[in-house]
């Protein structure tokens, strides 16, 4: 058996790192030497460690075990045996990550360098994938939150448009004619372009005299609000009957308005 | 052109509806738009974070300046205005306004 072992300090917090360790399969896939991996039967990677002309190609199938401060994947091949042990350590703000490899098997006596320089760049994907992955799931729990507060969207409550503003930006913003109905060929020309879900679109015409709001999720009105003539409309859609209602409203508007479309930050 | 809030500050919210407020100085600041660079220039009383009062006039300048001085509850402002950027635009100005004078 031979063991190689590598120590890589990273810079994110220890739930960040365990989450990058618990999702074995992206974890495995971005290890080096590795050809290919499989989830249908349990985990399985195929994994090609060059030595010299030649390589030692095996199919390892993977068990991954996790305790309160390390994790084994543990790969049992036809030819072969290897395992990975990642012990963490808090260490200040930084986590020590100790990284052991060993294998057993086919070339085993050849193989000391290729599995250092093994171990010691599936340190540095760990690094990687902990201190840089959990930045998009940040981004995702940041959207999920803000969809959250479009659902809560109430044009009656002028708070909860603050709110959503809050945490928004504007994606697009120009002058547009309304003709009959034409408000949903507006919202399909944005949708064209806009790849957000949540949508808030504000419309006011020049003199200020006649405005609207509406909130999308897709192409599905959650609210909208309209200020005309006839004094002001506002329907927040909670069944179908409010939905027929929202469509009504919709298609009223027509004229010259200045749009502006807001998304919730962590979209396009 | 992109507009992005932050939340600085210590303001909780607003005992109007700011919205409301700048639609009504919205025709000044179109037909304004069309002569100089239009700004709101008034006057908001902040007390215990929450804004309970909003006085506002548009006036034109000839080029875009932002200001805003507190004295006691009361916060000062001149915020230029574009109507491109909407209602939704310039309510996220004053808000960081606000904010920040806080």
């Amino acid at each position: 058996m031979k063991r190689k072992s590598t120590t890589v300090s990273i810079n994110t917090s220890k739930e960040r790192v365990e989450a990058a360790l618990n999702d074995a399969p992206s974890f495995i896939t971005n290890w080096p030497y590795v050809v290919r991996v499989s989830v249908k039967e349990g985990l399985k990677a195929e994994i090609m460690m060059p030595r010299f002309m030649f390589k030692f190609r095996d199919i390892y199938k993977f068990n991954h075990h996790a305790d309160y401060n390390s994790h084994i994947y543990d790969g049992t091949g036809e030819r072969g045996h290897m395992s990975l042990v990642v012990t963490l350590k808090e260490w200040q703000k930084n986590i020590n990550a100790v990284l052991e490899l060993s294998y057993q098997g086919k070339g085993e006596f050849w193989l000391g360098k290729t599995l250092q320089n093994f171990v010691e760049s599936i340190g540095s994907v760990l690094k990687e994938l902990a201190e840089n992955r959990p930045v998009q799931e940040q981004i995702q729990s940041q959207r999920s939150a803000t969809g959250e507060i479009a659902v809560n969207m109430d044009f009656s409550n002028p708070m909860t448009v603050a709110e959503f503003l809050a945490k928004s930006r504007m994606v697009h913003s120009g002058l547009h004619i309304i003709g009959e109905k034409g408000l949903f060929d507006l919202i399909g020309e944005l949708r064209a372009t806009i790849n957000d879900r949540p949508l808030y679109i504000s419309g006011i015409t020049n003199d200020g005299t006649s405005s609207f709001k509406v909130l999308l999720d897709g192409s599905q009105i959650l609210a909208i609000e309209y200020r005309g003539a006839e004094g002001m409309k506002t329907v927040k859609v909670e069944n179908d009957d409010e939905a027929r209602k929202a469509v009504d409203i919709a298609s009223e508007i027509k004229g010259t308005y200045m749009i502006n479309v807001w998304v919730p930050v962590g979209g396009v | 052109m992109s507009i992005e809030s932050d939340r600085i500050g210590n303001l909780k919210g607003w005992k109007l509806d700011p919205f409301d407020e700048l639609q009504r100085v919205w025709k000044a600041i179109n037909d304004g738009a069309l002569l100089g660079v239009p700004h709101i220039v008034g006057r908001a009383s902040v007390r215990n974070g929450m804004v309970s009062g909003l006085e506002m006039d548009v006036i034109l300048h000839g080029s875009e300046k932002e200001l805003s001085f507190r004295d006691g509850d009361e916060v000062y402002f001149i915020i230029p205005a574009r109507p491109e950027e909407g209602i939704e635009g310039l309510y996220v100005k004053l808000d960081r306004i606000l904010r920040e004078s806080q």
